[in-house]
């Protein structure tokens, strides 16, 4: 429900960071969200054209990537990705984590189209 | 070496071989006798790295929030549920039994109504209301507004008692010291596993509404172990507000928080 806000605080980022590069045109945005977010990437896809509507980068194609939970165990020493939605350690189970991944909700990058000279 | 790509290159801008495939033409309109800067219009394309938090300004207000609140000795809770899970009852018998002890105030989230804000006025607490009309969530900045009055209030523990919704507000950081998750045992023990990301972030759960267990297949252990694989080191309230059952502790907590 509250992806379209979160659309379009992605859509005055990107026309923010594009102005500031000189860009004339964006044409790919890319987008990370964390499995253990509370973002859906459906409702976000759905979202981002509404909110770039009647901006300059009307039209950009928007790439999510899913990132998915990496726990470092303190209690055996590995970095697994324990199965969703968990925050145990997938080695051995230990609680005793520290969760490196999966939170996500990040404007990775642009692609831009900047004039030359 | 190009610190956006890692190519090679130098400079803020060069190019780029291009592996994808453009379903648009890259051209644009100019004037007639326009000379193209380019060769191929393709060239122009360049990947700018950002890795920027999409809340950062949300996050900058809930960090600014937590400032202020500590600076003057206020503890904030985030109160996240679903609707109808007991926030506002949870929060009456609250106020009642901290009325006199410690100075509260809440901030009451809803769509629509000042419902809550009247139920729980009278109870020696700072109370103020919310309509978010269309939005499904609070935001720092809403919260940041009444720190003055709150703080003028001499409140040492503010509730933000977000709008009932299981998913949304937990994104948004309102700058509290933590958020409390409350799921009520009429929802099933299924919900933290269908529902993860608020567990994932709230320390502190509380299942509401115990007194009702006898007449429900609500399975308390999955309920209890679900939430601990989802979040190891959360703390469990199980406590009835009808009833009273459970809430010394939940009381005893709160008053541990602002001693």
């Amino acid at each position: 429900m509250h992806e379209l806000s979160i659309a379009q605080i992605l859509v005055e980022q990107v026309v923010a960071a594009a102005r500031k590069a000189g860009a004339t045109r964006v044409i790919q945005v890319s987008v990370a969200l964390g499995n253990l977010g509370t973002v859906n990437p459906d409702a976000l896809a759905a979202a981002f054209p509404i909110a770039a509507e009647h901006t300059f980068i009307a039209g950009t194609t928007l790439s999510i990537r899913r990132v998915p939970v990496r726990c470092d165990c303190k209690a055996c020493g590995m970095t697994t990705e324990p199965e969703f939605p968990f925050q145990t350690c997938g080695a051995c189970g230990s609680g005793n984590v520290t969760v490196l991944n999966g939170h996500e909700l990040l404007l990775e990058a642009i692609e831009l189209d900047v004039p030359v000279n | 070496m190009c610190t956006t790509c890692g190519c090679g290159k130098t400079g803020s801008k060069h190019l780029h071989a291009h592996e994808h495939v453009h379903d648009h033409p890259h051209s644009h309109a100019h004037d007639a006798d326009a000379v193209h800067p380019h060769v191929h219009p393709e060239a122009n394309l360049s990947i700018l790295k950002l890795e920027q938090n999409l809340l950062a300004d949300n996050d900058l207000h809930a960090d600014e929030n937590r400032r202020t609140a500590a600076k003057h000795g206020l503890t904030v809770l985030n109160l996240i549920s679903a609707p109808g899970s007991g926030k506002t009852y949870l929060l009456e018998r609250t106020l009642e039994r901290l009325n006199g002890k410690v100075s509260c105030a809440v901030i009451t989230g809803d769509l629509e109504t000042d419902r809550d804000a009247r139920r729980l006025a009278d109870k020696g607490a700072w109370v103020h209301q919310i309509q978010t009309h269309q939005a499904c969530h609070l935001s720092a900045d809403q919260v940041g507004a009444l720190l003055p009055a709150i703080i003028a209030h001499g409140a040492r523990l503010l509730f933000v008692e977000n709008v009932g919704n299981l998913v949304c507000p937990a994104a948004f950081d309102l700058g509290e010291h933590f958020k409390v998750a409350l799921l009520s045992v009429t929802e099933g023990e299924d919900k933290p596993l269908k529902y993860p990301g608020l567990f994932s972030l709230a320390p502190v759960a509380i299942l509401t509404k115990i007194d009702l267990l006898p007449h429900l297949a609500f399975d308390m252990q999955q309920a209890r172990d679900s939430m601990r694989r989802i979040h190891p080191g959360i703390f469990i309230f199980e406590l009835s507000a009808q009833t009273g059952e459970g809430m010394d502790a939940w009381i005893d907590y709160l008053a541990t928080l602002t001693a």
